[in-house]
């Protein structure tokens, strides 16, 4: 990652958790954002469609033009990495993608650039999560996560595991990073949330498993740390993730959580599960880094019920 | 309609065969439907008949309409069907422009060659070789191996500049694809094959159709009973030579002035070139060809000096059978074993080598194959199903098969798997080596069964998490249970198993994998995974 970019990130991501909202830039489409005195460390909406959800819960965090400033580009990474319908929830729910798209083309986005790097074979990943439609549809490009030659090195300074890593080039090239994972459980992660979600945006996953895989999940957090975090809650597969067998796994919760840090959504995410975020290794790994922290009750929430 | 113009239809069938052909083994998009590459491939006769031989389904019939054809009219399955014949057209095409003076001659049949060339398949068939010398010879399925093997990948490069230079315009139409190369090896059947026929066709027309191909030397025997023949007439043919010099199977008698038709590709050069009209289809004379059946020629029939004993064949079956064998040892120095990781001669990823090989006692052939045997029977290695299979799993095979299956496709797990959700290799095999079956059949379909050794799980060896295996097994037979300090390790189902290689594949320990699939002789059906109804979450109000 470049200086340039790593400080603006930082930036960022100070804005989003802990900063005051200086600008505000109000957007007569989505409605006038209300800020609060303190502004939130994390949104949680509850009961509504995803798009709904999203709307309500973007408008909290000042709009999506707190993220997003004109002629800028983005990348929406959710997860896409199977080939199954959505119904399924293995994959981002598509309307939300598609909402996001929306909401970061009507902030003055120049373009909005949408991937992973899927597990199944991309084309029908892409094709039968009903993301690409939902893409196209919004205004945004879809663009193939499949080739080693578009993943770039990068230095992990303070990783523990990992040391080096290839990331795709829109990660690294892009102004805004906006990560849109879907809550599921995961046989070998325990659960998958939004840091696990960006092993779809690196090169060699196997290496990960190879080599303490939840260290290498906290390691990943510590350098590349996404502007806003968006987990669908909406449909929620409970077991036999990450890719689940059948729609008997699925269970409708009907949820939605914003942050701009890992470790506290996800933290926030495996509490609606009724699990414990110590048990699950990448969560406390990360904490203890010092990339977020675990106690919800030190963040300002804003809990949203539709 | 005059005959003249025989040959602009000619060559308009011909490129629209040759492009659509061609096409269906370039695409990797799957730009073309199922139904669409099926109609390609209905009329190619070898496919085609061992289709029907296992199906007898009206899609088979293809052949039938190539054997009722070649009885009216003769070869024109050489001119308009056969993708290599037409390649050679072009070829020679090309050699014409080069040199202005090129021009055919007559010359007498090479009867023993091609009689050779015939019945050398059959006996290595006869003889328990199974169908090697049949698909190795089959034009159809030679042109396939050429276009699949050497040519995708070329297609697939230009693909990928083109995408990048597209991306670079901030346009994302055509995407970048990952080239997997096979091993080196596969690549030596089909290059030698084009190598020979672009010689042949550079300097001698269609000789090679004349000499080598078992289809043409077959269809040329049916054609010498066809009802309507290319034929000279007489009184009006000057002895221009015009005809003799566009003739690419030298199959025209001036002196004579006779043609010979089980040579005749029915290319129609000659009609289009005779400035006196005098030579046409004209119907055959009765009586003329009564003793000719339609039937495989016998050991010294037609007078040739053709006798196969059975010490020859077995000396034949030897030296088809040495280059093959050379072959394997080239995998055997190349140090592969099955179920070793490719990537290990590189580095190792895990910190501790993985000591215990993997018991591989079968190869996996593509689901739709029932098994090894009835795949092994019918599949004419054309290589379409390589070229059309989405994740690149199957791939031409060197000894999995034994060396009467060199160049069949197996399914490869160390480089890729199986879509679960996939029956594109089953919709389109045109030899119906892969019969074709619904998704939800497919989905229980077993064609290998998962193996697990513990000791070489990093799980179990470094004390770490993982579940590759599991997070990629669709129907969780594999799946991740209870181990120590808050880790789970893998515990297989092999029962629910489909055998898709996904574990195999996601597996990332090296050399050797901890999970992989060892193939069914026999394809079984999996049993469904067990479907419990989830408890409902109770939670009226935000958990924190």
């Amino acid at each position: 990652m470049k200086r340039r970019k790593f400080v603006k990130r930082s930036i960022q991501a100070g804005i989003i958790t802990g900063g005051a909202f200086t600008l505000n830039p109000g957007s007569q489409v989505w409605g006038h954002p209300l800020l609060p005195e303190d502004p939130f460390d994390l949104v949680a909406a509850k009961g509504g469609e995803p798009a709904a959800m999203f709307d309500k819960a973007i408008r909290s965090l000042g709009g999506m033009e707190s993220f997003v400033k004109k002629g800028q580009k983005v990348v929406i990474k959710p997860n896409i990495g199977w080939d199954t319908e959505p119904e399924r929830a293995a994959n981002t729910n598509p309307h939300l993608v598609g909402r996001i798209i929306e909401h970061c083309l009507s902030a003055g986005a120049k373009d909005v650039y949408v991937f992973d790097h899927t597990i199944n074979e991309w084309t029908r990943c892409y094709k039968n999560s009903g993301i690409e439609r939902a893409v196209k549809n919004a205004g945004g490009k879809m663009v193939a996560g499949n080739s080693k030659g578009r993943y770039h090195e990068i230095d992990v300074p303070e990783g523990k595991k990992l040391k080096k890593v290839h990331v795709h080039e829109l990660v690294l090239e892009s102004d805004v990073f906006i990560n849109v994972p879907v809550l599921k459980h995961h046989g070998g992660a325990g659960l998958c949330v939004s840091m696990k979600n960006l092993m779809g945006a690196i090169w060699d996953r196997k290496y990960w498993h190879a080599n303490d895989l939840h260290q290498c999940i906290a390691d990943f957090a510590s350098v590349i740390k996404p502007d806003l975090n968006v987990v669908d809650g909406y449909k929620v597969l409970m077991k036999n993730g990450p890719r689940g067998v059948s729609l008997a796994d699925v269970e409708t919760r009907k949820f939605q959580l914003l942050s701009g840090n890992m470790v506290a959504v996800d933290t926030a995410a495996t509490k609606f599960l009724a699990k414990d975020p110590g048990q699950i290794g990448h969560i406390q790994a990360a904490a203890d880094m010092g990339l977020g922290t675990m106690d919800l009750s030190q963040l300002n929430i804003n809990r949203i019920q539709l | 309609m005059k005959q003249k113009s025989f040959k602009l239809i000619r060559v308009v069938i011909a490129l629209l065969t040759f492009i659509c052909t061609t096409f269906i083994f370039l695409d990797f998009r799957e730009l073309l439907s199922d139904g669409l590459i099926t109609g390609i491939t209905f009329l190619q006769f070898i496919p085609s008949l061992l289709k029907f031989l296992s199906t007898t389904a009206f899609v088979a019939m293809g052949f039938l309409l190539i054997i009722v054809l070649t009885s009216l009219f003769g070869r024109v399955y050489c001119s308009m069907i056969c993708p290599l014949g037409i390649f050679q057209d072009l070829v020679g095409r090309i050699n014409g422009r080069v040199s202005k003076k090129h021009r055919m001659r007559f010359s007498r049949p090479q009867t023993f060659w091609r009689y050779f060339f015939l019945i050398l398949p059959i006996a290595i068939l006869l003889a328990g070789g199974g169908l090697i010398g049949i698909y190795i010879l089959d034009p159809y399925s030679i042109f396939g191996r050429i276009t699949s093997d050497l040519g995708q990948p070329g297609y697939m490069w230009i693909n990928n500049r083109l995408a990048g230079l597209m991306e670079r315009m901030d346009l994302y139409l055509l995407y970048p694809e990952d080239i997997v190369l096979s091993k080196g090896i596969t690549y030596l059947v089909p290059t030698m094959m084009i190598l020979i026929v672009m010689w042949f066709s550079f300097k001698k027309g269609r000789l090679y159709c004349n000499t080598i191909c078992p289809v043409g030397t077959l269809l040329g025997l049916l054609s010498k009973i066809s009802l309507f023949k290319i034929r000279i007439v007489n009184d009006q043919c000057t002895k221009c030579g015009k005809c003799v010099a566009v003739c690419k199977s030298s199959c025209i008698d001036l002196r004579k002035q006779e043609v010979d038709f089980s040579r005749c590709v029915a290319c129609y050069n000659c009609m289009a070139a005779c400035p006196e009209d005098a030579i046409k289809y004209l119907p055959g004379k009765k009586g003329k060809h009564k003793e000719l059946t339609i039937a495989f020629p016998e050991p010294g029939s037609n007078g040739s000096a053709v006798r196969v004993n059975s010490g020859r064949r077995s000396t034949l079956y030897k030296l088809i059978a040495a280059p093959l064998v050379l072959s394997g040892l080239g995998s055997a120095v190349s140090g592969r074993i099955p179920g070793e990781d490719p990537d290990s001669t590189k580095s190792i990823r895990n910190k501790i080598p993985t000591k215990i090989k993997p018991d591989k006692t079968s190869p996996v052939s593509p689901p739709g194959s029932l098994g090894i045997e009835h795949f092994t029977d019918h599949c004419t290695a054309c290589h379409l199903c390589i070229s059309a299979c989405p994740t690149n799993v199957l791939q031409p095979s060197l000894t999995q098969y034994g060396l009467t299956g060199f160049m069949q496709p197996y399914m490869d797990y160390s480089t890729r798997y199986c879509n679960f959700d996939c029956t594109r290799c089953a919709d389109i095999c045109p030899a119906g080596a892969i019969l074709s079956l619904s998704k939800e059949a497919k989905k229980t379909t077993q064609i290998g069964q998962v193996k697990f050794i513990e000791d070489n799980c990093i799980v179990k060896a470094e004390n770490t998490a993982c579940g590759s295996c599991s997070e990629h097994c669709p129907t969780q037979a594999v799946t991740m249970v209870p181990y120590k300090d808050n880790l789970t390790i893998p515990e297989i189902k092999p029962e629910i198993c489909v055998g898709c290689g996904a574990c195999e594949f996601a597996c990332p320990v090296q050399p050797f994998k901890a999970i992989y699939v060892n193939g069914n002789r026999e394809h079984q059906e999996a049993e469904l995974p067990d479907i419990e109804e989830l408890e409902e979450t109770k939670m009226e109000d935000f958990p924190f």
